[in-house]
């Protein structure tokens, strides 16, 4: 019996735009995502394309990463960050005129950074969610939103009008970006708690996913375990994490990316070469950061790393891509034992990790689906390819849970983070009060300032700060991000109801914190 | 452990630790980019154990607090309300067996309900209620947050309430949102209901009555019917 295999790729950075700086390290987050998951990507989908091998898969695009994506001013300052990248590489090949290895390496960086900015400036014409259209529109790829700024919603869900606000502006900004209104969605971290799937059925929402407790754990039981979408009371299809899929990938034991061939992910040369030589290529104030340029692979259990080989990295996907279907074929096998149709794996994962933490995932990615196009045993499908083959499906009552360690929500409410949601249940409830009480008003500078405070909240509901603070990355940009946003909201909130609004103030966040800065967000409130 | 948070000092002697060459001529970054090269494959191993669940930004970004340190020294005194002055309690859950549980109540409300109830001993409490239980906090303050752990809460409802206890006698100043807790068992519910949501249908038939928002009533009735029928999503097949 074929089955079916669904491939999740969550693609999302927190909204990090500082226009008052002129180098800002965490903006850096976006220009690696771009340099090292989504063009390497999207380059791979062409290649695909070209080679005339069907592949179907669904990625989540977040708000916050469409809005940065398709932002004028940090796209510039992208391609600044590619050609300072070009020019370290020229001056690289110099370097190492009289080593082959890494001369050809400092090349192969050289060529593949050049591929990359051609692709995103002149092809795609300097916005790369024209590259996902592309492949939706032919029917490659199906894209689902997620919450509006990655909000954590079962903390959010005190006040159903703001979490329904979080669904909402992510539903509008799906249509502005992609042309459409989105089927699906990545519920942000995964975290679902019960009565979430009325908000998102009004909202148009036809399936979202879930961990594997989220659906093993509900009630009544559920017939096919994971291996096939259960249906909502509401009539929202949630589909389960396939955990062994997942642990294929990322597992410390089973895992793919710590083969000694692949590239090392910790030597660049932003820390390995001279100060005096690669000072421009770093932080001004001389922190020594990832530049890119990584010559070594993982080598083994040592330090003294062996130079990397692209090409024998490259054919380890292929094994990797072939190892990988072999397993899910048995294990689908195995599973379709004890079901009445096919059985389903949903294998979602962070796209960032493939490129970034794992430097030839994209390459595993391609020859994953090229292996498969071979294979009559296991089929590629999207979730709503696979709900119009399936309509009927068990309903059941989801159990409330993330894809956080340890399963519920610790993670993103502990000790280190917990005194957050205080002021973001507060200022939630705040701003639903002020768009209630001017929701009649007229007045183009009232809405400008509610306008500025739902951005300052959905900012602040942001999950990635609680995030950085657990995990001890980053803590003080974090912590710091979160004061900011509140303490906006607070002053904005507070000038309104006085009546008393300062317009420097307000027009200084519209430029700064300009997420949604097309959008009527207040309407979203009442 | 933050390498960022370090001194000098103390990465030169995690340096000697790890026997890193060269250590007495590092500078503070290539100390930790030094220690980061040793310690990293550890540090990853652990954190893959898990799920793998490493997030793009954990990687890579050990050095951002010298930036930060640098810039937040430009936007010092984020001010926020230390008080809200008004009296609410909030339950947010954590896991299947803990919530976390954080209010402010003003003096102004301890002190009109006191009156009005003549209590003359002050004693505020926090009350932890699920469906079948309930939990008492005695001598809290009047502004905090308390975590509570009891295997009780799983999967049921939760709320709480804060407010002044006289006697046996409890009154509420300000009552929680409801939580409903997660469960960590597999069911022994075993009444399977299928459902089959069609929307080809709605579509179809939407289309052959002309598409149009604004017709007249009759199909309008049709329409909203049909809304019935399709939101109440077919129910077949019960075991």
């Amino acid at each position: 019996m074929k089955s079916y295999w669904m491939l999740v790729l969550h693609s999302h950075l927190p909204f990090v735009k500082h226009p008052e700086y002129d180098y800002f390290l965490e903006e850096h987050w976006l220009y690696e995502a771009i340099t090292e998951c989504y063009a390497p990507m999207l380059l791979n989908f062409e290649k695909l394309k070209s080679e005339g091998k069907d592949f179907r898969l669904t990625i989540s695009m977040t708000p916050p990463l469409c809005e940065m994506l398709s932002d004028d001013f940090l796209m510039d300052r992208y391609l600044k960050y590619l050609d300072r990248t070009l020019t370290l590489c020229k001056k690289e090949m110099k370097r190492t005129a009289n080593d082959f290895e890494f001369n050809r390496l400092a090349e192969f960086y050289y060529e593949r950074i050049k591929r990359i900015k051609n692709y995103v400036f002149e092809e795609l014409n300097g916005n790369i969610l024209h590259g996902y259209r592309k492949f939706l529109d032919l029917g490659n790829i199906e894209i689902i939103t997620c919450g509006a700024t990655h909000g954590f919603l079962p903390f959010i869900s005190v006040n159903d009008r703001a979490v329904n606000a979080q669904i909402k502006v992510a539903v509008e900004s799906h249509k502005k970006h992609f042309g459409q209104y989105p089927e699906g969605i990545w519920l942000p971290e995964c975290a679902y708690y019960e009565g979430l799937d009325k908000i998102l059925q009004k909202n148009g929402i036809r399936y979202f996913f879930v961990d594997t407790h989220g659906i093993i754990f509900s009630k009544p039981r559920p017939v096919y375990g994971v291996y096939a979408p259960v249906y909502t009371s509401e009539g929202v299809a949630a589909f389960g994490r396939d955990v062994a899929s997942s642990r294929q990938v990322w597992s410390s034991k089973e895992g793919y990316p710590g083969d000694y061939n692949y590239r090392d992910f910790y030597r660049d040369v932003g820390y390995d070469l001279d100060f005096d030589y690669i000072k421009d290529y770093i932080v001004p104030d001389g922190t020594r950061v990832f530049t890119g340029l990584k010559y070594y692979k993982i080598t083994g259990n040592t330090e003294h790393k062996l130079p990397y080989n692209p090409e024998a990295a490259f054919n380890k996907t292929i094994d990797h891509a072939r190892h990988f279907l072999h397993e899910r074929i048995k294990f689908a096998e195995e599973v379709s034992k004890y079901m009445d149709r096919p059985p389903l794996i949903v294998s979602p994962y962070d796209a960032e990790l493939f490129g970034h933490w794992w430097f030839e995932g994209p390459d595993f990615i391609y020859n994953l689906f090229k292996e498969m196009s071979y294979s009559d045993d296991i089929v590629p499908i999207t979730p709503m390819k696979y709900l119009n083959e399936f309509e009927t499906n068990q309903v059941v009552r989801l159990n409330p849970s993330s894809w956080g360690d340890k399963g519920y929500f610790e993670v993103w409410l502990n000790g280190t983070n917990d005194w957050i949601y205080r002021h973001i249940v507060n200022i939630g409830n705040f701003m639903t009060d002020a768009a209630e009480k001017f929701k009649d008003s007229n007045d183009e500078r009232v809405i400008r300032c509610l306008n500025q405070m739902a951005r300052e909240l959905l900012l602040a509901q942001s999950s990635d700060w609680a995030f950085l603070m657990t995990t001890g990355t980053a803590i003080e940009y974090a912590t710091r991000r979160t004061k900011e946003h509140i303490h906006n909201f607070m002053r904005l909130y507070n000038m309104l109801a006085k009546m008393d609004l300062d317009y420097e103030f307000l027009s200084s966040l519209e430029f700064k914190n300009s997420i949604f800065s097309d959008m009527d967000l207040r309407k979203f409130y009442i | 452990m933050k390498l960022n948070n370090l001194s000098k000092k103390q990465l030169y002697e995690r340096a000697k630790e790890l026997g890193i060459k060269g250590r007495g001529k590092m500078t503070k970054s290539q100390l930790i980019s030094a220690i980061s090269q040793v310690l990293m494959p550890n540090k990853l191993v652990e954190k893959s154990v898990d799920e793998a669940r490493i997030h793009f930004y954990q990687l890579g970004y050990e050095s951002a607090k010298e930036n930060d340190e640098k810039q937040g020294s430009l936007q010092e005194n984020i001010e926020l309300p230390v008080k809200y002055n008004f009296d609410y309690i909030f339950v947010l859950p954590v896991n299947p067996s803990s919530v976390h549980v954080f209010w402010e109540v003003t003096e102004k409300t301890i002190k009109t309900i006191a009156y009005e109830n003549n209590i003359s001993e002050l004693f505020l409490c926090l009350r932890i209620l699920s469906d079948n239980d309930e939990f008492i906090i005695r001598n809290i303050s009047d502004m905090g947050n308390y975590y509570f752990s009891q295997e009780a809460l799983v999967d049921k409802n939760v709320w709480a309430e804060i407010g002044l206890l006289s006697g046996r006698e409890f009154y509420a100043i300000s009552v929680s949102n409801y939580v409903k807790m997660p469960s960590n068992y597999v069911s022994i519910q075993e009444d399977v209901v299928f459902m089959q949501v069609k929307e080809n249908i709605a579509k179809i038939i939407d289309i052959s009555l002309g598409n149009d928002e604004h017709r007249p009533d009759s199909s309008q009735i049709a329409k909203n019917f049909l809304k019935t029928i399709y939101s109440s999503n077919k129910i077949r097949g019960e075991k």
